[in-house]
């Protein structure tokens, strides 16, 4: 039997996949509130993401703490939707791999630790064309489309996306947050993106960032 | 001697003097691509993935306008009809599963299953023939006997002509273009690396880095020996050309995991190879600024690290005259900035690397295949022009190019690893009546050919 005086916080910052899951299960046993273990939960990916800013922890780490969060939620989701009291979402974000690009390792990470963070995440896949895009933001009205690349060669990719969301007319719906190893925050600008993620975890600030920014 | 010959025979001496930490004339220019210059020369990318021949077309168009590199490797990866052949989904292919223009890209995927680790540390060979395969090649794991051996027949069939081919080109790019190779051999992998891309795939491999850390380091033990055997047999001793290092998931892992799974055999294997008389060219992806100080323990003189986004004045801080440092200028800028752009960062770096002999200039990854003429012009024509070393003599004698032919021509050393010994086998033949050595040493010289055929069918 678990220990559930042990932090469901340090378990889960400290990595230890297999003591986070039996507390969760002791919790959910003894009938603790399933929003309250996940407001827990979302505590100690915030403080994973610290300790990955201190390089501390490194990308292994947080697609692992990603994997303990996913098998979490295999757990609390049925208790969460019993209870049923719906948590108010942190924002909407459409997710996706520009269209010849099907590396989606950057873009799974990004959208777990949405996820995780609150988000209501549209995950549209890999090798997205700007059709695929263009149509999600004008029926599922996300607050933030973020756009994933790994190779040089399709950046181009990601800036004719972008363009087209313009030429649809849908570009002041949205605010656009871009991340790849081949960008920088000069090169998302010159793009035409309101914003650049260097890291799964700056994704996640940029994307509050943007949605506090809209809603002023 | 042709003026090409002395050309190249200086060009492979500066290169050398560069690995060695030796005073040379000039910062040498090295780089390597897969299709480059395929949309520049006007093919589609799926006409060169199907055609070696059309590939190097495209590179003596791009070497005849672009001639300065000191060294190149066009990774002519025309891999095609083998693919087809075989039914393996290690890439999906332009033309097939892309559009015609599209670049050619890896899935991830997953080879192996979690508790087949204990038979792939057994026997890594026996493992890939018997599993990762035929689970990766749908022609290979077919239930039909005939279809399974017809899809091997084409498999090794192709792997032959390529590995001529790919020879044939090479000395045909250096002989008349005057553009040496910079690596020889198959890629060496780290076996973790090796491990997570070809078998368990990446996700799942930094996964296991987290969930059993104790059974990823010893398939790291056991792969070692079978990947520097499959990988240098039949390669020429020498420590000319190099042989490539690609690493991928070192920048992942936080310092202690880079310790417990990662650095050891990295370590080992830098070792042995460096033991059999050759030199590295260790790709360093991403930001590695973490693994700095392990890189301190690497031979020195020995070993090329090429770093992708590390910056350069750290690790010049670490390792300058320790190591050759190779890099300088990202590929997304000769894609999509200006050439006064390019000048800029390449003079930064000629600057940065001014009193250091152990310097290349090179591209962060491979030259992209969007790069814009202007760019490559301008980034070797201002490293030609500025990258100068103060007062160093042009052509270090003792490193003269007979040297290197001579180093490069001695015969192989026999790798311990192959697929099935001769003792295993012996007992097959009964009593044998002529000479048991010269059967034996046939058998022993396809087997290590028959390593390096598995090694790279899952490349």
């Amino acid at each position: 039997m678990a220990d559930t005086n042990v932090s469901l916080v340090t378990s889960i910052s400290e990595l230890d996949a297999q003591a986070a899951l039996d507390l969760v299960k002791a919790r959910i046993a003894r009938g603790d509130d399933p929003e309250a273990i996940l407001t827990e939960c979302r505590q100690a990916l915030d403080e994973i993401g610290k300790r990955f800013e201190t390089r501390e922890y490194f990308i292994a780490d947080l697609v692992f703490a990603a994997s303990i969060f996913k098998d979490i939620m295999s757990l609390l989701g049925p208790e969460l939707r019993r209870v049923a009291k719906g948590q108010q979402k942190a924002g909407k974000v459409a997710i996706a791999t520009v269209k010849d690009d099907i590396h989606d390792i950057g873009k799974n990470l990004v959208a777990s630790m949405l996820d995780a963070a609150g988000f209501e995440v549209i995950d549209l896949g890999v090798d997205v064309p700007a059709d695929v895009i263009c149509t999600c933001i004008r029926e599922q009205k996300p607050d933030v489309v973020g756009l994933s690349c790994l190779m040089t060669s399709t950046v181009d990719s990601m800036e004719d996306i972008i363009s087209e969301i313009s030429g649809s007319g849908l570009r002041g719906e949205v605010k656009i947050v871009v991340g790849g190893i081949p960008l920088s925050p000069k090169l998302a600008a010159a793009i035409g993106a309101d914003s650049y993620g260097d890291s799964a975890a700056e994704a996640i600030t940029k994307c509050r960032e943007l949605i506090r920014g809209s809603a002023r | 001697m042709s003026d090409n010959k002395a050309m190249v025979d200086a060009k492979i001496t500066r290169l050398k003097a560069a690995v060695n930490l030796e005073a040379h004339d000039k910062v040498p220019l090295a780089a390597m691509a897969d299709f480059w210059p395929v949309r520049y020369s006007q093919y589609t990318m799926q006409e060169a993935f199907y055609n070696m021949d059309v590939a190097a077309e495209c590179y003596k168009k791009a070497f005849g306008e672009w001639g300065l590199w000191d060294a190149f490797n066009p990774l002519m990866n025309s891999l095609g009809p083998f693919l087809d052949a075989t039914g393996s989904r290690r890439y999906n292919v332009p033309g097939r599963d892309l559009p015609p223009h599209a670049e050619f890209q890896h899935p991830d995927l997953v080879l192996m299953e979690t508790e087949e680790y204990a038979e792939l540390i057994a026997n890594p060979p026996k493992f890939l023939a018997e599993k990762a395969i035929p689970r990766l090649c749908r022609k290979i794991g077919s239930e039909s006997a005939y279809v399974r051996g017809v899809a091997w027949a084409k498999a090794a069939l192709f792997f032959a002509e390529f590995m001529a081919k790919g020879r044939s080109y090479a000395a045909l790019f250096q002989n008349e273009y005057g553009i040496p190779p910079l690596f020889r051999g198959q890629s060496l992998y780290v076996p973790l690396d090796w491990l997570a891309d070809k078998v368990r795939g990446f996700h799942q491999g930094m996964l296991d880095v987290k969930e059993r850390p104790e059974e990823v380091a010893a398939a790291c033990e056991a792969l070692a020996p079978f990947i520097v055997d499959a990988c240098l047999a039949g390669v020429p001793e020498g420590d000319y050309p190099l042989i490539f290092n690609p690493q991928h998931m070192s920048p992942f892992l936080s310092p202690r995991d880079y310790q417990r799974v990662y650095w050891p055999t990295f370590k080992k294997m830098v070792d042995e190879v460096v033991q059999r008389g050759y030199k590295l060219w260790v790709f360093f992806e991403d930001k590695q600024e973490h693994h700095l100080e392990c890189f301190q323990e690497l031979p020195k003189g020995k070993v090329v690290a090429c770093f992708e986004s590390t910056d350069l004045a750290k690790a010049k801080k670490a390792l300058g005259g320790r190591l050759c440092i190779a890099g300088g200028m990202p590929t997304v800028l000769l894609t999509r900035a200006t050439p006064q752009e390019v000048k800029e960062q390449t003079m930064s770096v000629l600057k940065l690397f001014e009193d250091e002999p152990g310097f290349i200039m090179t591209c962060t990854t491979v030259v992209p295949s969007t790069a814009r003429p202007e760019n490559l012009h301008a980034w070797l024509n201002i490293t030609q022009e500025y990258g100068r070393l103060g007062g160093g003599p042009s052509v270090p004698a003792r490193n003269g190019p007979t040297e290197a032919r001579g180093a490069a021509g001695r015969a192989a050393p026999i790798p311990e690893g192959i697929v099935t010994s001769w003792e295993a086998v012996r007992p097959e033949f009964g009593q044998i009546q002529g000479d048991e050595n010269i059967i034996k040493e046939n058998w022993e010289n396809l087997e290590k050919l028959s390593l390096t055929f598995l090694y790279w069918m899952v490349r």
